[in-house]
């Protein structure tokens, strides 16, 4: 269903998923390596919510991790009030 | 007659802000319409869930608020019974919705935008679709005032329709110093851009190693021109150079720093996406913030634009075209109508690219303010009330822009429509691998063929050759190998096809230094 934009969050909590880096936005003005955050379900470019949005070098110490977050999903992004490792 | 019409929708402005809130809106909307008559503007605020006013108006009542089909259909009925001069939609996406277009780039992971949402279809007589292709021949002047997404007090509103109350037309003097920003490594296109626009790049800063801060007060300039790399839902637009990509500017460090009848455009990937700062806690979009300070009006994308590099295209054009038409006089509606309009009828065809970016640009202002005054050459008789001479001329204008506009829908050929696989000629093939080498990508690389529509077929033995091709091939990739040591860009390549052959192909990526 069509919400009023794709980019009314939507709350969760303690959800888990593996941090990878990867390639997003190839040939946009928004193109860079981001971090994901791959859960069995869905794949979301993880931010801190209070992060900036390219560049987080506080989001490389969870590369390669399965991590638990808190926060809100707005779009295809997960932004993140907690993250914690659980591997 | 009215000449402009305020659309908003009342049950969802209650939901919001309770019916004290409310009758403060109507109370600043009540001094809107005393202050556009002042200046000839015959205004009216029109729900679009009453349903007493709709039915006059021959239209359905919106039921559901959120629902772009609903809102869609309730506007054009407002235009075809009133057919006002200047449409004014009031509120946030929470009030009257974007339009849901098919993001006619999304190949997910590298263009993940679903949609490509935006005011577009608004501004167009065709009905409700997904289709972008549709909506190539806009007619309509319209912009949107946004209050917050979410909010619950109407404070932030109320500001903004007090401004545009109280708007005076400047001096073009006024207008002829500007804040240029670009991200370092896109500073041969910004460089292009300004130039077209002010004739000198004398005032462009560069991110690294301007922002976030301007305590030099360049962000005073009333003329704003962005190119920076932006997120969603991010108050925040970063500059680039190689793998750095410091702030260049913040929703803080606009804060105290735009003056009053301001116009900003921004190619900033979602610089001008309405997200909702009060659920998620976080500072309210640049935009925002611009238009709480007294900026008149703001173009921008509600998701990741495109531009070449080392030249101007797509997010660059619509932006420049829009602060060109201000420049001269003309309302920040019919500026950003025009904008639309130029851009489309500058694109031989309208490639994936190019329609999510005519879709993805939307205005935020009231669309009846002409920041900058200019004088006719047009003499009015004594015994003509300026505002009865100003309402013909005005006539005049939108006569001329619906018929561009229809001509647009009529003639452009579009490509938004996947085509069927089919088998290429091997001359194909080795085109677009010779185009995928160009661009540095592998021999593997994937093309996605788009069928061309709106083409005019060549007629008879006497016929000229087709001007236009009858497929698009889009790739998006990663060159394989980053020429001395730099930063590895991806590239999004478009290819035009005509009969069989390989006639013509763009090359989008990150501008490189």
């Amino acid at each position: 269903m069509t919400t009023m934009s794709a980019t009314t969050p939507q709350r969760f909590n303690a959800l888990q998923g593996r941090v990878a880096l990867g390639a997003y936005g190839k040939g946009s003005k928004s193109e860079r390596e981001a971090v994901f955050l791959e859960t069995s379900a869905e794949r979301y470019i993880l931010r801190r919510k209070t992060g900036p949005v390219f560049g987080d070098t506080e989001l490389e110490q969870y590369v390669g991790h399965q991590v638990e977050c808190d926060g809100f999903v707005v779009g295809t992004t997960f932004l993140a009030e907690r993250i914690q490792i659980v591997d | 007659m009215d000449d402009k019409i305020i659309v908003t929708n009342r049950g969802a402005l209650v939901r919001k802000y309770g019916s004290k809130g409310h009758a403060a809106i109507r109370k600043a909307l009540t001094a809107l319409a005393a202050a556009d008559k002042k200046r000839g503007i015959k205004s009216r605020v029109l729900y679009l869930d009453d349903q007493a006013s709709m039915k006059k108006l021959r239209g359905t009542a919106v039921m559901n608020a959120v629902s772009p089909r609903e809102n869609k259909a309730a506007i054009d009925a407002v235009f075809k019974s009133l057919n006002p001069d200047y449409l004014m939609i009031l509120g946030a996406p929470d009030v009257v919705p974007h339009q849901d277009l098919d993001n006619p780039a999304y190949t997910p992971p590298d263009d993940d935008d679903r949609y490509a949402w935006g005011d577009l279809p608004y501004a167009c007589d065709a009905p409700y679709s997904r289709d972008a292709a549709r909506f190539v021949g806009p007619t309509r002047v319209v912009g949107r005032l946004p209050d917050m997404v979410g909010a619950s007090e109407p404070s932030y509103l109320l500001g903004l329709l007090k401004t545009a109350a109280g708007y005076k037309s400047r001096s073009p003097d006024d207008y002829t110093t500007y804040f240029g920003l670009s991200a370092d490594e896109w500073k041969g296109s910004t460089r292009l851009s300004l130039n077209n626009i002010f004739g000198n790049v004398n005032k462009l800063l560069l991110a690294p190693t301007a922002g976030p801060k301007y305590p030099g007060g360049q962000l005073r300039a009333r003329m704003h021109f962005i190119n920076c790399h932006g997120g969603p839902a991010s108050p925040e637009f970063l500059g680039q150079k190689g793998k750095s990509y410091p702030t260049a500017l913040t929703t803080q460090a606009t804060t105290g720093q735009i003056v009053e009848g301001t116009v900003a455009a921004v190619e900033c990937c979602y610089g001008a996406e309405l997200y909702d700062a009060i659920t998620l806690a976080i500072d309210p979009p640049i935009c925002q913030s611009y238009l709480r300070q007294g900026a008149y009006g703001y173009l921008g994308s509600t998701t990741i634009a495109y531009g070449p590099a080392d030249d101007n295209g797509a997010a660059d054009l619509i932006c420049q075209h829009f602060l060109l038409n201000l420049l001269e006089g003309a309302s920040i509606g019919r500026a950003a109508l025009m904008a639309r309009q130029q851009f489309v009828a500058d694109t031989g065809q309208m490639d994936p690219f190019d329609l999510k970016t005519l879709a993805q640009f939307c205005l935020l202002g009231d669309p009846g303010v002409h920041p900058v005054a200019t004088s006719s050459a047009a003499g009015v008789p004594k015994s003509t009330a300026s505002g009865e001479a100003e309402r013909f001329f005005r006539a005049e204008r939108r006569a001329k822009l619906r018929f561009a506009g229809d001509f647009l829908t009529q003639t452009k050929p579009t490509a938004s429509k996947r085509a069927p696989k089919a088998r290429l000629s091997p001359t194909t093939k080795t085109a677009l691998l010779n185009v995928a080498k160009l661009a540095g990508l592998g021999a593997q690389q994937e093309f996605t063929a788009f069928a061309v529509k709106g083409a005019a077929a060549s007629k008879g033995r006497a016929a000229k050759a087709a001007a236009v091709p009858s497929r698009y091939h889009i790739a998006i990739g990663t060159p394989g190998k980053a020429a001395n040591g730099n930063v590895q860009r991806g590239v999004a390549v478009v290819a035009k096809e005509l009969d069989g052959r390989i006639v013509g192909y763009r090359i989008y990526h990150q501008r490189s230094t």
